[in-house]
């Protein structure tokens, strides 16, 4: 068994991602505290309790990330000869199949109690000796579970497409997700003030339907990146120009008279097999493959120990070799 | 985004004296007009009688239907009955040992505890049932509980209600 080099974090990516550990850390802590404050606010309110299961939610994509980084970290071992890359996609199916199933289940909660005609009751509560409408002190709460997904949402997404981060990305979109549930929340609440009793639910289902959309996306994206996919821009979910940068740096080479790459994700990293068609008599293959290998490195900081195949040239599609200038991945 | 909360909520303040309203406006047809009360027998709290109920809770509904200055219209019957009525709104106000616990509390409308589980009998907080949705009215009667129910509630309950 030839165990895997680790794959070393360029400084100024690893400077972003403390800064990224250290934001899921907050986001933990704010979103827990917000949690426990509309678990004991959220009453009989859909939208209430929809931005509760929200928020609660919210945490599964910190903790996936956070586990993800610390696994990460491991070196290669015999057990794990590849190394624990791979442990990023799984985060990002984790957290995308928790937004999935956020929508599906927020998408159902409303549509039935809007059916069922239910209208939802607010007393008084009784705050520093005031009574006071439910309803304000459930805004309040509200408010304040808002207020930082919207900061750190928009933290996070500059850190997430610098360091092509599928987790951070979900994270974001679920935060976009929390702050829109709780908008709709305030919005019903208001709603039921004016008498209006299906305007709470109304709203809590027309902002399930984005978080269902959101989530049928990322969980298609995170079940494809699993199955090899080959790679997808973080941002557009594009094919990724690395890969063909990859294949026109080998190509570049003098000795190279075709070839071709074959990447799939590993979580921020790019790995797989270059095939390579030496020109005839080359020499050296051994020196000639770590050419290739330093060549790909090169290209794009994600590319980490690519497999080099020697093949004939006939073994690469028409649109692999050098001269052919057009050429197709 | 902001702005357009902004301006619900200064349109909320200004209409607080109406707010929370009444899907069906049932405060405003009882003050003045009738308060229809399901009452169930549950002695203490509702005694079912030949001259109609008695009880501490009848006495509450009695003293509401003053405060809001309107008759009282009573339906007699069995919690199933009086519960699904009040559902459909077809009652204003159910009394007759209703508890916080009740199956219920998710079709129906609960006030607050008039009487906490440390004082009353059976200890269980004890509360009266109103008709779902109607948020004005249940903020009415809780006011009207917090302010001259509740302050009395636990003598009343030493005195066996």
């Amino acid at each position: 068994m030839r165990i895997r080099t680790p794959f070393i974090w360029p400084p100024e990516k690893q400077a972003l991602r403390q800064k990224a550990i250290r934001l899921e850390w907050i986001t933990i802590a704010v979103m827990g505290s917000a949690t426990i404050l509309l678990f004991f606010t959220a009453g009989t309110s859909q939208a209430m309790r929809t931005a509760f299961f929200d928020d609660l939610m919210g945490l599964v994509p910190p903790i996936a990330f956070l586990l993800a980084v610390r696994f990460e970290r491991r070196r290669p071992n015999r057990d794990f000869p590849f190394g624990y890359y791979r442990g990023v996609s799984i985060a990002h199916f984790v957290s995308a199949l928790t937004l999935f199933a956020l929508g599906a289940f927020l998408v159902v909660e409303s549509a039935s109690s809007l059916l069922r005609g239910e209208r939802p009751s607010l007393g008084t509560l009784t705050i520093f000796g005031l009574d006071v409408w439910a309803g304000w002190v459930m805004i309040a709460a509200l408010v304040y579970s808002t207020i930082p997904p919207v900061i750190l949402g928009r933290l996070k997404t500059p850190i997430a497409a610098a360091l092509h981060d599928k987790v951070l990305v979900a994270d974001a979109a679920l935060q976009k997700a929390d702050w829109m549930t709780g908008i709709a929340a305030i919005a019903g609440i208001v709603g039921i003030g004016f008498g209006l009793w299906w305007f709470d639910a109304a709203a809590a289902g027309l902002i399930a339907l984005d978080i269902l959309y959101d989530g049928v996306k990322h969980l298609s994206r995170a079940a494809r990146d699993l199955a090899d996919e080959a790679p997808r821009t973080v941002e557009d979910d594009h094919r990724d120009p690395v890969v063909t940068k990859v294949r026109n740096a080998a190509l570049a080479l003098p000795w190279v008279e075709g070839a071709a790459v074959n990447f799939r994700g590993e979580g921020h990293l790019l790995s797989g097999v270059i095939y390579v068609a030496p020109k005839p008599r080359t020499a050296h293959l051994v020196d000639r493959a770590e050419e290739v290998r330093e060549a790909a490195k090169a290209v794009d900081w994600r590319v980490h120990d690519p497999d080099v195949a020697f093949v004939p040239l006939d073994a690469l599609p028409s649109g692999a070799r050098s001269a052919g200038g057009a050429a197709k991945d | 985004m902001a702005r357009a909360l902004v301006l619900v909520l200064v349109a909320v303040l200004a209409a607080c004296d109406r707010f929370p309203a009444d899907p069906d406006g049932t405060t405003e047809r009882v003050r003045g007009g009738e308060l229809r009360v399901g009452a169930m027998h549950a002695p203490p709290f509702v005694v079912l009688t030949a001259d109609g109920p008695t009880g501490a809770e009848a006495a509450i509904a009695a003293a509401l239907a003053d405060e809001l200055e309107a008759g009282i219209t009573w339906v007699e019957g069995g919690p199933d009955a009086l519960l699904a009525a009040l559902e459909d709104r077809a009652l204003d106000l159910v009394i007759g040992g209703v508890t916080a616990d009740t199956p219920w509390s998710e079709q129906v409308a609960l006030t607050r505890p008039y009487l906490r589980a440390d004082d009353a009998p059976d200890g269980k907080d004890h509360v009266l049932a109103l008709p779902p949705g109607e948020n004005r009215w249940l903020m009415t009667v809780e006011r009207f509980l917090a302010e001259s129910v509740e302050p009395a509630a636990p003598e009343l309950a030493e005195a066996g209600l």
